[in-house]
């Protein structure tokens, strides 16, 4: 059989070792999920974000992150205000009259 | 204190409902179940509107929603006889389940879809996001998100729910909520950041 030296299940057992990188830290459950971008959010942000209070000093140097979500929460209240368009629910009576 | 909380609702602006709330609901129920179909209008304009911006949120698009709230409340018509518990709750999870089939079906027709369930932030053309406003941006972000973390963003942000609202109509841990919350800013602001901050 013939030995492949890059694999390292070829190698002698000291040598695979040394070739071998290092293995990663397993992630945890919550990590392996889904993987996402790097945090870029201070845990002061998420607590200000989730409506908890959260200190000035707790947020300094925070300020062009909670600019962005004040712009992005800005949007999000737009949509709040949506309704139902009317002519939905009219279609939807229409169609259990019709069954 | 930085103020930033008059332009940013954060708060749940839609509190569980009371109990004679869900008492009220009862109570059409009966009267569908009897017979009075008109009664279920009274059910649709209780909670059409949530049930849409929740569509909306999760698809992206108004046609869509509006599908899946005509073909959810239906249905939820017909299985009226079924509810145990909590109305709203009972149809927000098909509402819910609707917008996730329909997602499903747009991966498997659509090739740019097939890889994930990762946010692709590099997969989106640049230009895409450079085009529009914050909105058409929004948007964008939104649905290179994994569902789950979609769901948990637009639950909390755009509807103004709750954690705890959230977990029972999710049924899950207000701690899992939080952390999806979390990880879907995480990478909005990530998305977004370049153009806007």
């Amino acid at each position: 059989m013939k030995l492949d030296p890059q694999d390292p299940r070829d190698a002698a057992p000291e040598r695979a070792a040394e070739t071998r990188p290092p293995a990663p830290a397993e992630p945890s459950a919550a990590d392996r999920e889904v993987p996402l971008p790097a945090s870029e959010l201070s845990t002061a942000v998420h607590a200000y974000l989730d409506g908890d209070q959260v200190s000035d000093s707790a947020l300094s140097g925070a300020e062009r992150e909670l600019e962005l979500w004040k712009r992005i929460s800005a949007e999000a209240g737009k949509r709040r205000k949506m309704v139902t368009p009317a002519h939905v629910t009219r279609q939807i009576l229409a169609k259990l009259a019709d069954d | 204190m930085l103020d930033y909380t008059s332009d940013v609702p954060l708060k749940s602006t839609e509190p569980a409902p009371q109990d004679d709330l869900l008492d009220a609901d009862q109570a059409v129920i009966d009267r569908v179940l009897a017979g009075d179909r008109n009664a279920f209008s009274l059910l649709i304009e209780r909670y059409s509107d949530p049930l849409y911006r929740h569509a909306l949120g999760m698809t992206g698009s108004a046609d869509v929603a509006e599908d899946i709230l005509q073909v959810s409340f239906i249905k939820a018509f017909h299985h009226l006889a079924e509810v145990r518990g909590r109305f709203d709750a009972w149809v927000f999870r098909i509402v819910a389940n609707g917008c996730k089939d329909w997602l499903k079906n747009i991966r498997r027709t659509h090739l740019s879809y097939e890889e994930d369930d990762q946010p692709s932030a590099l997969e989106t053309p640049d230009e895409e996001l450079d085009r529009g406003e914050l909105r058409d941006d929004l948007d964008a972000a939104l649905l290179a998100l994994p569902d789950s973390l979609r769901e948990a963003f637009v639950m909390k942000h755009v509807e103004g729910r709750s954690y705890e609202e959230m977990a029972v109509l999710l049924d899950a841990t207000v701690g899992a909520l939080k952390m999806r919350v979390h990880r879907a800013r995480e990478a909005l602001q990530k998305l977004l950041e370049e153009r806007y901050s």
